[in-house]
């Protein structure tokens, strides 16, 4: 064989063996990895999707817009609306005057859907956007000061035949059978809307008071 | 008191950019300067504010941005003058003189400029020798105080090597030159101090690099902070970024850094001693292994006499009248101390006066010299020798002589014709104050050697008493090299000292050689360092020497680096003082901001005075351990370099706005 | 108030109701068990150093010969600087044209439904960010990539880029424990480092994920029906976990989604978050914990993992009291506000997304769980600094040549103050060192402050900024930091795909990442003739606190006069109006 110049043998070396790593680390690697996953795990390898009746109407690892928000728990304001194939938060600094707006405007959505909560008992975090706008996740404060509304609003979608007290020990169970904290012992509490609404959709389901649209 | 303007005229002289151009830290300070007067003349262009107290403030800064150059320069210059001094003197010793040349038998005279290597030269009684050379036949005391200061002629014999413009009192030698014009001690010494000093050694050069870095580095930032201001719409004052700039470039080390490495050679040079290069002073810092002989070094070198032990039934007094007449007329060294110890004694040496016998010198031969006075022989020598002599042995004797040997001593006995009389001890007195040297070395962590020509126990015994490590005893003159050749395999810096000629590829092998100047050409030719006062323990002194100035130049490094934080603290604040969040950043108070600024500046121009006499003199420390002095510098000179100039800035400012000075 | 569920437990309710201090804990927490699992991983890092067999030689051998076999690599034959640096270059030559028209023509001509092809600045940048292990993603939704692209593109590039770095480490390593003038070849030094180290890692990082719920299909999208809603939205989905997996054991740094790990795919709760950190620290506090037993010197990897961690708590903790103490224009609403959530998870909270952030910009990695922007300016500041000391911690491999360049530089200074000439493990250092290791550490603030001079005079570049002036300076400040210090955090704040910044970034990268590297390979090529000494003593005990100390000194007094002035109009006067509140919360 022919003797390469040194450097020609390093830049051949390196051109072939650029293109068999990039092609076997890049893609051969996961590909495999990809394939082994979806067969032995399929529900978290698909991003623990939200099924009902075999459709699947999310993720409850992401927030999403419920149009009947009255009867839901609200989860924290979306930059990117829910807008489940976007993600992101304000271009802005906190203090520019785009965050500080989109953070009024919030608090004062919730203070209009949620009337008569103390100000001070809204945990900021509550009117504060997110980092993905799909955080599915709110303080437990954030979730008991939802109670009185939906316990009322659920009364009213079930023509008052529970009372709202009911309701609201349901809600109450709903958030302490959820709750988590976000490192142990250490942690605050907090709960995933996501789960508390899919455990609002099946209330209902099981008493037959399904909205429409959500069998469309 | 007559005042030396010279320094200050080199100094305004210094100012040629072209010169500068060495130092890049004080360049830019120079452009700088060039830049603010530029400004001034022209501040209707840049549309700078031009009130009163803006004119005043641009030319103090003008004027401080001169004195920053100008203190720079005579630091360097008062360095300079100090070793143009040193060459001037060495200049004067310098003698051109008549020398008769031998050529076959004609003797010829020529002007000593013209003599060659090689040349045979007839040096007569009182005259100067006209060139360095060796000593090819006859012996003299020579004078050498002109170079080495020490006033008692020296004798030199066949083989021994002479300097040029000492003069000969005694005798008359014939020498064979062994330099060129130009090529002598002298020249070279004269060319040492005056030049060689200029070549920067690779340390500075290292730091140079760095110094280098971090002024570009705070070019580039200042140049940024115009950009930042223009973006923040704020209107800056370009004499104040000027002012930062100065203030952070780190002009202090910069403008005494080439002040202290001449200083470096010139405190070599107090020391008597001449250093071939900068480098070998930075090297002796470093220096990890000494390997020091023990004769003339770790002890005296003179075997003196200490005690004095008769045989059994010969009295005391009676043997030390045996001891005086034996030596009274020795000169050696040995002799002498022997008289000297018998008067000490209390013997009477007056009753002697008359007496007188014939001498016997000491051969190599017979190994013992004496006195004959009448039919009566009186030796002294060693037990071997006197015992061979007299063909007698003695158990008594032979105890005594081993005794003193374990003890490091020399043990001399003496016969009265084939009759023992007794044992004289003698001993090499280990110097006072070597223990507490070693012991120095040891606590900065370098490793000291001791060679010796005595045996094991002798070695051993001294070794001992000096608290020296390590040691090697029976040493040939060629073991040294070896020795040298161990400690470099292991990739230490090694030091030694030497004066022969077979010293000389160990010298040659050092890092740090220093030759003695009594010693061979040959020694002296491959040593880097040359001790004029022939003291080789002074190569203790070098090391501690080229440590200071190590740390001299490395505490004023990071003294000049955290004094800008103090700088930032200060300028930063008052040149954005129309932007009131800022004031968090104003710890110091400051409500004048030019007054602020200008207080910067003066403390930036007038710490480079205050520390010229540091830098010559270098800085003080303790020898104690790396990790101990790392911690005192780290406090005194980093902790200290930050808060320092806070302290110093406040004081001016207070100062300044106390005599009502307000911008 | 916090009724905290059912526990009545006092410490408990403490404990969830103190959050400054339960955060604390929390991140010391954190810092500990990132310090265990660099600590365990050492041993495996110091034998792939010195060449030693490994647990997974045997495996790793047979592949390596293959590789090497059909791209006809020598393993025997060892190169001089010239050599390895040449190999170095031209094989992230090869990756980087490939992977560029692989990009180009991918995009442009064979796009996903809806996707917008790169442009070629765009692809220029995008390549150089992910060969440089820099991460930065100037692409945007619309550019979302395909499987091919994800895969081939961003994740195999982010494989090679944490091979060269630990490669180039190896090469350092070797010029300081050997003295035959040679630092090895380089196509070994990257095999070895992806087969003994980073696959394997990154492997079985992927399969943690995978247990804790993150996404991995080959498909691109998950199809839903949301609540109430007729439409079908598809969320973008693929091998997360695979990228992951990498992205955070190759200190890469780039994410899946726009929102990096604060999106929940990427990152649903505390368990994946500590997973995270720890994947993204292991190896660069691995090979310090590594470096202190290759080079014998036990005290010398102490006093390096003492210094980095006290820049890491120092970053750490002004992270989380600055976004704990919060934004007075937010906090003064009247709410109940316990801290900075503009921007952060509730899952993860102020605490985790504190030490994340910190942990990311300390190595190189650059990842975030949270908007940067969002923060406070005394919370950006913590999360800036490390950047600006170009991340001591580092990136695979990496770390050992910055923290080296900062040892190098005291060292000298150090020796000098005890009248000593520098050395280094018995290894002298000459001008050459000296010289090489203040150009890498002059290179780093030169290619952040020229390029943030220049762009601030030029309005049109500035008009895409949308937050108040100051705050404008610490958006450029962290873009540049992030690109210089080959990071990839990315704050935001502004339209960075634009042709100038592409290109200009793609420029900062390369050179703050092969430049920097040339210089600290000619430091190992100085040092790989040098002989060690054998000590009588120690000259200076570069394990001793004191030399710690100075380095610690050194390292705040470079970035702090570099950069005062920017620090100070940008995070700085920001912070001025909340510094009293700061100052009140920690009292």
């Amino acid at each position: 064989m022919v003797k390469l110049n040194p450097y020609l043998k390093i830049m051949r070396s390196s051109a072939i063996m650029a293109v068999v790593m990039i092609l076997f680390l890049g893609f051969i690697i996961p590909s495999i990895t990809a394939e082994i996953a979806e067969h032995i795990d399929p529900g978290s390898a698909m991003g623990s999707p939200v099924e009902i009746n075999g459709k699947v109407y999310g993720s409850y690892l992401l927030a999403e817009a419920f149009n009947n928000s009255s009867l839901f728990f609200q989860a924290r304001p979306s930059v990117t609306s829910y807008n489940l194939s976007e993600s992101g938060s304000c271009t802005g600094s906190g203090d520019s005057s785009q965050s500080l707006n989109f953070t009024l405007k919030a608090l004062r959505e919730f203070e209009s859907k949620n009337p008569g909560v103390n100000l001070s008992s809204i945990p900021f975090a509550m009117i504060a956007y997110s980092a993905s706008g799909l955080d599915p996740n709110i303080p437990v404060e954030g979730a008991y000061i939802q109670i009185p509304r939906i316990a009322s609003n659920l009364s009213i979608l079930f023509n008052g035949s529970l009372s709202i007290s009911v309701f609201e020990s349901d809600l109450m169970q709903y958030i302490n059978s959820s709750e988590q904290q976000n490192f142990p012992i250490f942690g605050s509490y907090y709960t995933n809307t996501m789960v508390l609404n899919v455990d609002i959709i099946n209330l209902m389901i099981k008493n037959g008071v399904v909205p429409k649209s959500l069998l469309d | 008191m007559k005042i030396n303007i010279e320094p200050v005229i080199i100094a305004l002289k210094n100012f040629r950019p072209d010169r500068l151009i060495r130092n890049p830290v004080m360049f830019v300070t120079e452009i700088a300067l060039i830049m603010s007067i530029y400004l001034l003349i022209f501040s209707g262009q840049y549309g700078l504010p031009v009130s009163p107290r803006y004119i005043y403030f641009y030319t103090a800064v003008i004027i401080l941005l001169f004195l920053t150059v100008f203190f720079s320069n005579i630091a360097e210059s008062l360095s300079e003058g100090k070793s143009k001094a040193i060459t001037d003197s060495l200049k004067k010793i310098r003698q051109k003189t008549i020398a008769h040349v031998i050529e076959g038998s004609t003797i010829r005279d020529v002007p000593s400029e013209e003599l060659r290597t090689g040349m045979i030269v007839l040096v007569n009684k009182n005259e100067f020798v006209p060139n360095d050379g060796e000593i090819i036949e006859g012996s003299g005391y020579f004078n050498e105080s002109s170079i080495t200061g020490e006033s008692k002629p020296m004798m030199k014999v066949v083989g021994d090597s002479v300097t040029g413009s000492t003069v000969l009192t005694t005798d008359s030698v014939k020498i064979r030159i062994t330099a060129d014009p130009g090529e002598t001690f002298l020249d070279k010494m004269i060319a040492l101090v005056g030049n060689s000093v200029r070549e920067k050694t690779p340390n500075e050069i290292a730091l140079n690099v760095m110094l280098s870095g971090l002024t570009l580095i705070f070019l580039i930032i200042t140049a940024s902070i115009f950009s930042l201001a223009d973006f923040l719409g704020i209107n800056l004052n370009l004499f104040i970024l000027i002012v930062l700039l100065i203030c952070l470039i780190p002009t202090t080390i910069g403008a005494l850094l080439p002040a202290l490495g001449i200083a470096a050679i010139n405190k070599v040079s107090q020391f008597n001693i001449i250093a071939k290069s900068g480098r070998a002073v930075e090297n002796a810092g470093d220096i990890d292994t000494i390997i020091l002989d023990k004769t003339g070094t770790i002890t005296i070198g003179d075997r003196q006499a200490i005690n004095f032990y008769p045989v059994p039934g010969i009295d005391r007094s009676e043997f030390l009248r045996y001891c005086y007449l034996s030596s009274a007329e020795d000169v050696t060294k040995e002799g002498i101390s022997i008289v000297k110890l018998c008067e000490s004694s209390g013997l009477d040496t007056e009753k002697f006066g008359g007496l007188s016998g014939e001498f016997i010198p000491f051969t190599s031969d017979t190994k013992y010299s004496g006195v004959k006075i009448d039919d009566v022989v009186i030796l002294k020598g060693a037990m071997k020798s006197i015992s061979e002599k007299i063909g007698r042995n003695d158990s008594f004797i032979e105890g005594i002589s081993a005794e003193i040997s374990s003890k490091g001593g020399t043990a001399m006995t003496l016969c009265k014709n084939d009759q023992f009389l007794g044992v004289i001890e003698l001993n090499d007195v280990i110097k006072p104050w070597i223990r507490e040297r070693i012991e120095t070395m040891k606590n900065m962590n370098i490793k000291t050697i001791m060679c010796t020509g005595d045996n094991e126990i002798t070695a051993q015994y001294i070794a001992r008493e000096s608290g020296i490590e390590e040691f090697v005893a029976n040493v040939k003159p060629e073991d040294k090299f070896r020795e040298v050749e161990k400690e470099k395999d292991k990739q230490r810096m090694v030091a030694m000292v030497g004066d022969g000629t077979n010293d000389a590829p160990a010298l040659a092998r050092a890092d740090v050689g220093l030759a003695m100047n009594s010693g061979t050409q040959a020694a002296k030719d491959a040593a880097n360092m040359i001790d004029l006062d022939n003291d080789p323990a002074k190569l203790m002194d070098v090391i501690f020497l080229g440590k200071q100035i190590l740390i001299t130049r490395g505490s004023l490094t990071t003294f000049s680096l955290a004094n800008d934080v103090a700088k930032y603290f200060v300028i930063i604040p008052a040149m954005f003082y129309l932007i009131p969040q800022l004031g968090f950043v104003n710890i110091m108070g400051f409500t004048d901001p030019l007054l602020a600024i200008t207080s910067a500046l003066i403390f930036n121009t007038f710490i480079i005075p205050a520390l010229i006499p540091m830098a010559l003199k270098g800085v003080k420390f303790k020898a104690s351990g790396a990790d101990e002095l790392l911690k005192r510098n780290i406090i005194l000179y980093g902790a200290g370099g930050i808060i320092f100039p806070f302290i110093c800035i406040g004081i001016i400012y207070f100062l300044l706005a106390g005599v009502g000075v307000t911008w | 108030m916090i009724s905290g569920g059912s526990s009545t437990n006092f410490w408990l309710n403490f404990f969830v109701n103190n959050r400054l201090f339960s955060g604390t804990v929390i991140i010391l927490i954190y810092l500990i068990v990132i310090s265990i699992f660099g600590f365990i991983i050492a041993d495996h890092i110091k034998k792939i150093y010195l060449g030693q067999r490994t647990i997974l030689t045997g495996f790793s051998e047979k592949a390596i010969y293959f590789i090497e076999k059909i791209s006809g690599v020598d393993e025997n034959e060892s190169h001089t600087f010239k050599g390895y640096f040449f190999s170095l270059l031209f094989f992230n030559l090869m990756a980087g044209v490939f992977t560029l028209f692989f990009l180009l023509i991918q995009t442009n001509y064979f796009p996903l439904p809806g996707q917008r092809g790169f442009s070629f600045s765009l692809a220029i940048n995008t390549i150089s960010s992910f060969l440089t292990n820099t991460n930065l993603q100037n692409y945007s939704s619309p550019q979302r990539l395909s499987y091919y692209e994800l895969t081939i593109v961003i994740i195999g590039l982010m494989f090679l880029s944490a091979g060269t770095g630990f490669a180039a480490s190896m090469a350092f390593i070797r010029g300081i424990i050997k003295d035959d003038g040679k630092l090895g070849n380089f196509f070994h030094d990257f095999l070895v480092a992806i087969f003994e180290l980073i696959l394997p890692l990154s492997l079985l990082a992927t399969v943690i994920f995978l247990f804790i719920g993150i996404p991995e299909t080959t498909s691109s999208f998950l199809y839903i029906h949301p609540f109430f809603s007729k439409s079908v939205i598809g969320i973008p989905i693929g091998p997360v976990a695979s990228l992951e997996g990498i992205k955070n054991i190759g200190t890469n740094g780039g994410g899946f989604y726009g929102a990096n790990a604060g999106y929940p795919f990427e990152n649903p709760n505390w368990i994946s978050n500590i997973v995270e950190v720890v994947s993204f620290t292991i190896i660069p506090m691995g090979s310090i914990f590594a470096l202190g037993r290759v080079l014998e010197s036990r005290n010398f990897g102490r006093m390096v993992f003492g210094v980095i961690m006290s820049l890491f708590m120092l970053s750490a903790f002004f992270t989380f009291f600055g976004e704990y103490a919060g934004l007075p224009t937010m906090s003064n609403l009247g709410l109940f506000y316990t801290g900075n959530f503009l921007g952060k998870e509730i899952a993860l909270g102020i605490s985790q997304t504190s030490i994340f952030a910190s942990g990311a910009t300390m190595t190189s990695t650059g990842a975030t769980n949270s908007a940067l922007n969002a923060f406070t300016p005394a919370g950006i500041l913590g999360v800036l600094f490390p950047m600006l000391l170009n991340d001591p911690l580092g990136g695979v491999g990496t770390g050992i040549l910055n923290i080296f360049t900062y040892v190098i530089f005291t060292i000298f200074l150090v020796a000098l103050m005890v009248g000593k000439l520098p050395e280094l493990f018995s290894l002298k250092i000459s001008s050459k060192e000296i010289k090489y290791s203040t150009y890498s550490l002059i290179t780093h603030p030169l290619l952040i402050v020229v390029p943030l001079g220049i762009t601030l005079l030029i309005p049109a570049l500035m008009s895409s900024f949308v937050s108040p002036r100051p705050d404008q300076i610490t958006e450029l400040l962290y873009e540049f930091s992030s690109a210089a210090a080959n990071n990839g955090s990315a704050m935001g704040g502004f339209q960075v795909n634009q042709a100038f910044f592409n290109i200009l970034e793609a420029g900062i990268m390369l050179t703050g990442r092969f430049l920097v590297m040339g210089f600290q390979l000619m430091i190992a090529q100085s040092f790989a003739f040098k002989k060690p000494k054998v000590t009588y003593g120690r000259s200076v005990n570069v394990g001793s606190f004191w030399f710690g100390f100075m380095l610690f000194f050194t390292m705040i007094l470079l970035g702090l006069l570099s950069f005062f002035p920017v620090l100070a109009l940008g995070p700085l006067l920001a912070w001025g109006k909340d510094f009293n509140l700061l100052i009140g919360v920690i009292h």
